[in-house]
């Protein structure tokens, strides 16, 4: 049984593949257009996917949408019908994409995939289209890649098609969402209401709001009170009278801005990214005070399932900071995220959910027994053969020469050993290999990488070779058996770096430049089984420095997505001031 | 009569440009009070009838209801997690 999965027409357009229930390829179609957070029909994503199982548009049985269009729709009106005349404009513009495309998911894949091919025809093959719940497909996305038996299950982002946060349960295959809020009463909303009034885009930036929160305090919880109305078991309302986003692009209001203060204007290109006292404020208590909310929501659900385990996805799922104080201050002692938890994430949880609960059953229609998988490996997406990377790296090898660089193949304990020392040297090495990550998150394979403990190193990340504000904090990865030593994350694994922990005395002091000024880190944990190499590599760097963690950013510069193929690498190698390209075994220097 | 006719056709053509420029002001003007009035009587029924409509689905959409209620928790229908394949194929 092959089903494809798409989440698509919103932001993070992506495509899974799940074949007899095994997760075989995902991928963000922005890797492929090189635009990043592409909202269109995922087509080079689903095509990859097909390609990676050898299976072409005739193979697939059943197409998996991520949520249903109708019931979004209808929210659109509702909300149009709230708040008119205020809402009118946005309703123009929103109304023609979605008649024209929004609704008509079926026509859209027919429009952007190949045609059946005539014998599929001639067999009387046909594709089947289900249509999966926003916040289904995301509970989906993180339990059933989870490996747990049963698990409590909690999802948060802006909005679906109503909800804006659920939680329930699952045992076995069997998963049940027993609670919700509705829009417009939004922690995502929230945030990114914030991430607005800070300078910063929406649906992109919420990180960089939660790096800046480091640098502050929240004393603004006063003025958070008077703006959301929190209950004892996390539930909350908005108070609608301070927020513009159901009628206006801008999501606050001239209300909002007299309880918290002017609105820092979006920097422009060249322009000063400093922040002052008061917006690292702001900042600090947004993300304080979603941190508060999501423990409360945790700590209501586990007092309602009296399961340890806690499954959660959706935006709000990637704030690695709150998971780490759900995990440390709640009674759950298993935190899962997937690595794509918001709405990308969405394209593998409508599969595994249609395989899971409505399709992996016997003949007579009894379901088949439920085997816990655990996501096998992040490295889902397109990848390139050793065979392909040394024809590129041959084809280029003139070229190469020509602008003075060094281009040699090596061994693969050479390439770790010759790797190892140039992050020793304090040099930032890109590094490329294999399949490339599903998710947000630089993993170890498409990763800029350097020395953690050279103190100039943040400095130099940032400025010189990602082009970005200078307050935004770097993660490190870290062996696993070394994790404990340095960070305080009391045993757990965190695999997709989204947990943020402490880090150690006196390890903050001698790893300065991936400790945050706030004494955290967003750890990567990498063992031999889950990445051989990268975990050899830090491994090395670790006999030369006495520290086995890296510095680990995605590779890419601001504004782009990460890099993809060998020839992306390579321009981002060439317009920064990145020392090294590791390219599969190849290595180019400077 | 040579020399008149021109004068007269001339004439003519002049009253049927200004018969032509007032009946197009008129059709606009006819038409521009019915547009207003269909946006008026649509921004009527919306504002009457669709905040009631509305409020039901939207429940307290401006300020929080307070210290009355005790939890904004909304019970999901047991409906919802009855999956079929043919509840899946809906798109809505």
């Amino acid at each position: 049984m092959n089903i494809l999965g798409i989440s698509a027409l919103y932001h993070d357009s992506a495509a899974a593949l799940v074949v007899n229930g095994r997760l075989i390829a995902a991928s963000e179609e922005e890797r492929f257009t090189r635009k990043k957070f592409d909202s269109g029909f995922p087509t080079h994503a689903a095509k990859f996917c097909l390609e990676q199982a050898g299976l072409t548009v005739d193979d697939i049985d059943y197409v998996v949408f991520y949520e249903k269009p109708f019931e979004k729709f209808e929210r659109i009106l509702n909300n149009t019908l709230a708040f008119f005349p205020k809402s009118a404009k946005i309703f123009t513009e929103a109304i023609p994409v979605w008649l024209g495309e929004k609704l008509w998911f079926e026509h859209v894949f027919f429009k952007s995939m190949p045609p059946l091919s005539k014998a599929a025809k001639k067999r009387g093959h046909e594709i089947k289209f289900l249509y999966s719940d926003h916040h289904l497909s995301h509970a989906a996305s993180s339990y059933y890649c989870s490996g747990f038996k049963d698990s409590a299950i909690l999802t948060v982002d802006g909005v679906g098609e109503w909800s804006t946060t659920t939680m329930g349960v699952a045992h076995g295959a069997e998963m049940k969402i027993e609670k919700k809020l509705n829009y417009p009463h939004s922690l995502g909303l929230l945030y990114s209401t914030f991430t607005a009034f800070l300078g910063f885009a929406v649906n992109s930036d919420e990180y960089k709001v939660m790096g800046l929160a480091g640098f502050g305090k929240p004393t603004y919880m006063k003025q958070m009170e008077q703006i959301v109305d929190v209950k004892e078991d996390g539930s909350f309302h908005l108070n609608m009278e301070y927020f513009g986003f159901p009628y206006s692009k801008i999501s606050f209001n001239k209300k909002f801005e007299e309880l918290f203060g002017p609105a820092r204007p979006m920097p422009k290109k060249g322009e000063s990214e400093v922040c002052d006292e008061r917006q690292k404020n702001i900042a600090a208590t947004i993300q304080r005070f979603t941190e508060d909310i999501l423990i409360k929501q945790a700590q209501h659900l586990y007092e309602q399932y009296k399961i340890p385990r806690l499954c959660m996805a959706g935006g709000v799922a990637l704030n690695c900071v709150a998971n780490g104080r759900i995990l440390r201050e709640t009674k759950f002692e298993e935190l899962y995220v997937c690595p794509a938890a918001g709405d990308s994430g969405g394209a593998v949880g409508a599969a595994l959910f249609a395989h899971n609960v409505l399709l992996n059953k016997n003949g007579d229609g009894t379901p088949k027994a439920f085997v816990p998988r655990i996501l096998e490996t992040p490295y889902l997406g397109s990848g390139f053969s050793d065979k392909e990377i040394t024809e590129w790296a041959l084809k280029n090898k003139s070229y190469f020469e020509q602008k003075n660089l060094r281009v040699d193949n090596h061994t693969p304990q050479d390439l770790v050993t010759k790797t190892a020392d140039a992050i020793a040297a304090n040099k930032v090495v890109g590094w490329f290999q294999g399949r490339q990550e599903f998710g947000p998150r630089a993993l170890g394979h498409r990763s800029i990488l350097a020395n953690p403990a050279c103190k100039d190193m943040q400095e130099i990340l940032n400025v010189k070779i990602k082009h970005r504000e200078v307050f935004r904090p770097f993660a490190p990865s870290v062996i696993l058996e070394k994790a404990d030593e340095y960070f305080d994350l009391r045993g757990k694994e965190s695999p997709y770096m989204l947990l943020v922990a402490d880090v150690k005395e006196p390890h903050d002091k001698k790893l300065p430049a991936i400790t945050h000024i706030d004494g955290t880190a967003r750890v990567q944990t990498v063992t031999k089984h889950s990445e051989p190499r990268y975990y050899e590599l830090i491994k090395a760097v670790g006999d030369r420095t006495g520290y086995s963690v890296v510095v680990n950013t995605s590779f890419n510069v601001r504004g782009e997505p990460i890099v993809r193929t060998m020839d992306e690498a390579f321009h981002c190698f060439m317009t920064t001031d990145m020392d090294v390209l590791v390219v599969g075994d190849w290595v180019i220097e400077k | 009569m040579n020399f008149a006719l021109p004068v007269l056709k001339k004439l003519k053509k002049g009253f049927i440009a200004v018969g032509d420029f007032i009946g197009g002001i008129m059709t606009r003007v006819i038409l521009s009070v019915l547009y207003i009035t269909v946006i008026a009587l649509i921004w009527a029924i919306a504002k009457i009838f669709g905040k009631q409509f509305v409020d039901k689905r939207f429940g307290s959409r401006l300020a929080g209801q307070g210290a009355k209620v005790k939890s904004y928790w909304i019970h999901v229908d047991p409906e919802f997690n009855n999956h079929t394949l043919e509840k899946w194929e809906l798109p809505y």
